[in-house]
């Protein structure tokens, strides 16, 4: 068998897909892009950098108030208050992006 | 011509890339038909073949902006096809779609001769024949022949070897002329 007449043998085996298919991508893929957009505003890189400085930043406060009211406060503390800060900031900011999407 | 195909493609990924997802639907267009060929040639399996193609565009469209023009975009879209179909058939056993095959059976046996065969149904003699070829045959002969694509670009698209490929090309051809010989007999010139 020639070259050519294989060439057109394949040519002939080519599909067609089904009619509806461009408009069943272009609706999965609408779909997909507004979930996307409900994710968490911050990624966790930028949360681990974040909790970083405010922890450094509690720290400090927190021991300049302990020294100052002479009481024994415990060193998780400001952890903890900027940890529940941060997590706390970046829902609100979730929830107000998506609020302006939705109106 | 190619030129010309070549210049509308870089124009609609830029489009793209600025989110117009109307261009994206022009894309598809240019090339679902060939890409569903060569899912077709790695699954055995139209419906399945259908949704690996569908997931095969999204990856592509989330991904545009990894395409940095080394390639013809044909070659990079080919490759996630490929690949996509290649990972879906090791997921699962595919087996072939058996309301098909019966019906072309049929036609196989009681339809023999060549000149009272529509075009549609030389087309499904065709399909059956290359869908009897193995997987990498039929990639490779649908690539080469189908999509045109240069031996290099099929390495670059199937991560086969050059000798493999080469390998699958012969055999391929030779299948086919048995695979078609065996539905049409000698009647397969008439085709010519």
């Amino acid at each position: 068998m020639k070259d050519k007449d294989l060439k057109q043998f394949i040519k002939q085996s080519e599909y067609t897909t089904s009619i509806d298919f461009t408009d069943k991508l272009i609706e999965k893929i609408e779909a997909e892009k507004s979930k996307s957009t409900r994710k968490a505003y911050w990624s966790t890189s930028q949360i681990i950098v974040g909790f970083s400085l405010l922890a450094m930043v509690s720290g400090f406060l927190f021991h300049k108030i302990s020294n100052f009211i002479e009481s024994d406060v415990s060193i998780a503390a400001p952890f903890c208050w900027s940890l529940i800060l941060l997590f706390g900031l970046s829902h609100t900011l979730t929830i107000s992006k998506y609020a302006k999407m939705n109106n | 011509m190619a030129d010309k195909k070549l210049d509308k493609v870089t124009e609609i990924i830029h489009l793209l890339r600025n989110g117009d997802l109307e261009a994206f639907r022009t894309l598809v267009d240019l090339y679902k038909d060939k890409s569903l060929s060569l899912a077709i040639s790695i699954l055995k399996n139209r419906s399945l073949a259908e949704d690996v193609l569908q997931e095969s565009f999204i990856k592509a469209y989330n991904n545009i902006h990894q395409f940095r023009f080394k390639s013809t975009f044909a070659t990079w879209l080919y490759r996630i096809i490929v690949n996509t179909s290649y990972t879906e058939l090791k997921k699962q056993k595919v087996s072939l779609d058996i309301d098909d095959n019966n019906e072309t059976r049929e036609l196989a046996f009681e339809e023999k001769h060549i000149n009272s065969l529509n075009h549609v149904d030389q087309q499904k003699f065709i399909q059956m024949a290359m869908e009897q070829l193995k997987a990498d045959e039929a990639v490779v002969l649908r690539l080469f022949y189908l999509c045109e694509m240069s031996l290099k670009e099929i390495q670059s698209i199937t991560r086969f070897g050059s000798s493999k490929i080469r390998q699958d090309l012969h055999r391929g051809r030779i299948n086919l002329k048995l695979q078609l010989e065996q539905l049409l007999g000698e009647e397969i010139n008439d085709l010519l």
